[in-house]
């Protein structure tokens, strides 16, 4: 009995694959059973089929049982049958489990994505997705130029609906821009909020290819300097240049005043 | 708070990277403004500065009227988030119909309702930003 309690402690899926198994089992014994109207004969062709994992055989304990023909030896003999199924079950359960757990994190769009990004030449490499990499994306009519780097799957599949190859990873560290096969890009754009993650992605694009145009979003005024020092070519301020923009018109309807 | 005493000045919904900006233009030209904060560290900080602030959410007219709006001449909404300035333009224009709304809008439909409602002016940070950045990689990626 303790495998059964180890089976039903490892994890959900686990328990679904011991249900499932189960559920077939019962089903198919059913079906037998309407087949034949023979319980006994709908029991032992499940079990056979379904349960034959291990090397323990059942078919002696079977032919035990068929012979001990309920006498005293049928308990002991049941016992070991019963014991031996069990095991079977999590023998099974255990190899669904991994099936299942192997389809559902496989990862295939981050793989397909990844190996597609690796034949890209001449391309457009954007990290972060927000509005700003939204309003370039818009702008940019082919976009099968672009492969964009983002923080979370949902957005690869939102990006992967509009035909746009997109990475999973942090866009900071070098071996995802070197999956955006950065070396043979043309431009990176660098559209987070964050100005220190902006930076920092700067600095390793610049490292990787010096020829690339680097452009960055830069939130605080300050960092600008910062961005020309480590090599970027262009910065744009968003959030700078709207605040003058409003300031200043602003400022304008109180010109008119007598102040 | 001040705001109520305060005639013909300016009030700034949300000290953010764009609010900062704002504030400083303004105050480079001696016009009088309020900001409206709901952040109790920002509101701490500007406190410390001394500058006007007053703790609470721009989208209620409560706070729109303890910063003053019956009597402001101006207001800047500039939020992060595009509902919550669509919704404080909505309030602040109920409230007073001559006031100057400056606002900020992040797409193009959000822009079109802000103008729908009577905005005087709206910035559109990352669509011209976007724009910058087109201009620039259309020469490189064609």
């Amino acid at each position: 009995m303790d495998t059964n309690d180890k089976g039903a402690g490892v994890s959900n899926i686990l328990l679904a694959s011991v249900i499932i198994v189960l559920i077939l089992g019962v089903i198919s014994v059913l079906v037998i059973f309407l087949l034949f109207h023979n319980a006994y004969l709908a029991t032992y062709y499940v079990f056979q089929t379904f349960f034959d994992a291990s090397n323990v055989n059942a078919d002696t304990v079977v032919a035990g049982l068929t012979m001990s023909n309920f006498n005293t030896d049928f308990y002991p003999v049941f016992i070991i049958f019963v014991v031996d199924n069990i095991s079977r079950i999590v023998i099974m359960s255990f190899i669904l489990a991994a099936v299942i757990d192997m389809v559902a994190y496989a990862d295939i769009e981050n793989r397909i994505n990844r190996l597609r990004a690796m034949r890209r030449r001449g391309h457009l490499v954007i990290c972060g997705y927000n509005n700003l990499s939204q309003a370039v994306i818009d702008k940019l009519k082919n976009n099968s130029r672009i492969i964009m780097i983002v923080k979370s799957k949902n957005e690869v599949l939102e990006l992967m609906n509009r035909g746009i190859i997109a990475l999973e990873g942090d866009f900071t560290s070098e071996a995802t821009l070197k999956a955006a096969n950065i070396w043979s890009a043309k431009a990176i754009i660098f559209a987070s909020e964050d100005d220190l993650d902006n930076l920092l992605g700067a600095i390793s694009a610049k490292r990787l290819n010096k020829d690339a145009t680097v452009i960055t979003r830069v939130g605080r005024e300050e960092t600008r300097t910062k961005m020309y020092r480590v090599g970027v070519d262009m910065c744009v301020l968003p959030e700078y240049l709207s605040g003058i923009e409003i300031g200043e018109a602003i400022a304008r309807s109180f010109k008119g005043d007598a102040r | 708070m001040a705001g109520k005493e305060l005639k013909n000045h300016v009030i700034i919904c949300g000290y953010g990277l764009v609010g900062e900006k704002v504030a400083e233009i303004i105050s480079e030209r001696n016009i009088p403004f309020v900001v409206i904060e709901n952040n109790p560290d920002k509101v701490e900080v500007l406190r410390e500065k001394g500058i006007d602030v007053i703790y609470g959410d721009a989208t209620s007219s409560k706070v729109l009227k303890d910063a003053g709006i019956l009597e402001a001449k101006a207001i800047a909404i500039v939020m992060d988030s595009d509902a919550k300035n669509l919704f404080a333009s909505i309030t602040a224009r109920s409230l007073n119909n001559k006031v100057l709304i400056a606002t900020r809008a992040n797409s193009n439909v959000i822009k079109e309702k802000l103008s729908e409602i009577g905005t005087n002016f709206i910035a559109t940070p990352n669509i011209s930003a976007g724009e910058e950045i087109f201009n620039e990689i259309r020469k490189i990626v064609k």
